[in-house]
């Protein structure tokens, strides 16, 4: 008996490593990572290629943010202080990459009806929250309203297929630096892609990624939603996976201040200057670009559960919302997102 | 067959052995925690040796049980402070103004890859 | 092979593939992909009173399969870490329950539960996560294991109670 048992537990191990080489795949991928502080936060890209050096992609990704910061940045982008600095009515020429900017700022703004407004500058200015290194506070309510009224994404108009820009209000500060900051990813993946087609990773802004290509060419990466109450960042909430395309999130718990013992946080509603107050504390939207995804999240925040919200899919970006009482509203067609 | 024997006991007094020897007591592996500042590293702490670290008189950050968190900062942002406790390479702690972010570096597959929010 | 041998391997089979499925339901709590509470198993615990080592093997492979191809595993390396802990676990308790001898349901289903565990986890970390750290969660696994082979003799008790002892015809 004691042989036969041998024998056959010898057996066994022998088949179970041969099912094992069948079933086990070797990753031969490993990523590279490098990260750094650009566009006001923190950028990592990850990437890994069997063609090109990763690092050289790497860098490659990087030098095309900083080329996309430099032109887009709050304060001394070169782009953006010419657009400010023109007279109402004065056509400015504008390149194609500022124009398909402009038109997709213009166009979230309109689908979201103002919930996502690029002009709102001097009202962030008042509350402080334009910049890491100011005091923040609420802003006396006449300056507010003053503010308030030289803003309007419907102040601002591109003419002849983009070619020119226009202002329709003298006092009008546009602010590209939030949808800049989608833009600069979208356009270094696309680098990344024109080196190698079959480079795969990610990039990730602050917490809006856009993927080069799904973890070692054929799983998909696995993005945590960040718990919007918890003490710790790294409570993840809600898990979506994803081959391609982009996520992005805004939340209330971003960037705040607690004034009085009140919450003051840096979603501001365009249509009244004060922080949103929507019911929804978190967005996180799916969607084909870094750009869109950023935008729509932001202008979830500002919306909430209203109907248009239901507006979004139509548009290509998925809604996952996480509200107050920490329920969950979800686009139809996001549950997609939360298989493998 | 019966239920239990008394046998058994030497089985379950197994289990609970295999039990006391692996339960994680202090650390869990070599895990670090690397604090850089302007794209440098400037320190690198065990994460599971409870400390408070001051860096450069801006920033004191707090190592406990496997976790780390930005606990004073001189800058009025404070987002870093308000963050909270990471102890997973999903998402590093940032000061912005500081030019500082405290990271866990990257060990081999973790189930998430990386944090949106 | 009787007829009877042969039914009842088949039986057990379809049973244990059932719960190995239905299983899948009951959260897990252990973040671990293809983690399972391990209540199909209860199905070798009854099998094993008189039974022959090839034909517990047999039923532990079958229902494994059966489970894994039903709930779209098959092919996954869940599959085989399932397959490969159970087979060693299988001949480890019908080793130590031979004879009538000195153990338990309890003590058995409890060894098959770690022998299960320490080899899934082993594969694992050799094989396909690629990290020790994975033995991190050892602990939690032999808790929660043990949790299972506890119930598991429970209803193999109370099932072999009403069958009288075995359900094989000959030993």
């Amino acid at each position: 008996m004691s042989i036969r048992l041998v024998t056959l537990s010898g057996l066994l191990i022998l088949s179970a490593a041969l099912i094992a080489t069948l079933f086990i795949r070797n990753h031969p991928a490993e990523y590279y990572d490098r990260t750094e502080f650009l566009m006001g936060t923190y950028l990592t890209v990850v990437v890994s290629s069997e063609n090109v050096s990763p690092v050289k992609l790497a860098a490659a990704a990087f030098q095309e943010i900083r080329r996309v910061e430099y032109k887009y940045a709050k304060d001394y982008g070169t782009e953006v202080m010419k657009l400010n600095s023109a007279e109402v009515g004065e056509l400015v020429p504008v390149d194609d990459e500022t124009a398909h900017i402009i038109e997709t700022a213009l166009a979230v703004a309109r689908i979201t009806d103002g919930g996502f407004d690029f002009t709102l500058g001097r009202v962030m200015d008042l509350w402080g929250f334009n910049k890491a290194d100011t005091e923040k506070g609420v802003p006396d309510d006449d300056q507010l309203k003053e503010a308030l009224r030289s803003t309007g994404y419907e102040y601002v108009r591109l003419v002849d297929e983009g070619g020119w820009f226009v202002k329709k209000l003298r006092d009008l500060t546009i602010d590209l630096s939030a949808i800049a900051k989608g833009y600069a990813v979208d356009s270094a993946i696309s680098v990344i892609r024109a080196l190698d087609g079959d480079a795969t990773g990610y990039v990730d802004a602050g917490g809006d990624i856009g993927i080069i290509g799904p973890k070692y060419g054929k799983l998909p990466w696995t993005i945590g939603v960040r718990h919007p109450r918890s003490e710790r960042a790294d409570e993840v909430f809600d898990v979506v996976y994803l081959y391609d395309g982009a996520i992005a999130t805004s939340g209330d718990y971003e960037n705040y201040f607690i004034e009085d013992g009140m919450h003051y946080h840096h979603i501001i509603d365009p249509s009244t200057g004060y922080p949103a107050v929507s019911g929804a504390i978190s967005a996180t939207i799916v969607s084909s670009s870094v750009m869109l995804a950023d935008a729509f999240a932001t202008a979830a925040v500002v919306l909430g559960k209203s109907p248009g919200i239901t507006f979004f899919p139509r548009n290509g970006a998925l809604v996952m919302m996480i509200l107050e009482d920490l329920s969950i509203f979800k686009s139809e067609g996001f549950e997609v997102y939360q298989t493998r | 067959m019966k239920f239990f024997r008394f046998s058994d006991l030497f089985i379950i007094l197994l289990v609970v052995l295999a039990l006391v020897l692996t339960l994680p007591t202090t650390r869990a592996g070599g895990s670090v925690v690397h604090v850089i500042q302007d794209g440098l590293l400037v320190r690198t702490l065990d994460l599971w040796v409870d400390a408070r670290v001051e860096i450069g008189e801006i920033m004191v950050i707090q190592v406990e049980k496997g976790a780390v968190r930005a606990l004073v900062t001189d800058c009025p942002d404070q987002v870093c402070v308000r963050m909270g406790w990471i102890s997973s390479p999903g998402i590093p702690i940032i000061c912005v103004p500081n030019r500082i972010m405290i990271v866990i570096p990257r060990e081999k597959d973790s189930e998430i890859d990386v944090i949106t929010g | 092979m009787t007829y009877r041998r042969l039914s009842l391997i088949a039986l057990l089979t379809a049973l244990g593939g059932a719960v190995h499925l239905l299983e899948t339901l009951i959260p897990f709590p252990l973040p671990v992909p293809g983690g399972r509470w391990g209540f199909s198993n209860s199905v070798i615990l009854i099998a094993l009173p008189g039974a022959r080592l090839s034909d517990l093997l047999v039923l532990a492979i079958a229902k494994s399969t059966l489970g894994a191809f039903f709930g779209g595993r098959l092919v996954t390396p869940m599959y085989l870490m399932s397959v490969c802990g159970l087979t060693v676990a299988v001949t480890a308790m019908w080793a130590i329950s031979r004879k009538n001898g000195h153990f338990g349901l309890v003590g058995i289903s409890l060894a098959g539960a770690i022998t299960n565990n320490t080899v899934q986890l082993a594969i694992a970390a050799a094989f396909i996560i690629r990290n020790v750290a994975l033995f991190l969660i050892y602990p939690y696994f032999l808790i929660l294991g043990s949790i299972a082979a506890v119930a598991n003799a429970a209803i193999a008790y109370s099932v072999l109670k009403r069958a009288g002892g075995k359900l094989w015809e000959t030993s």
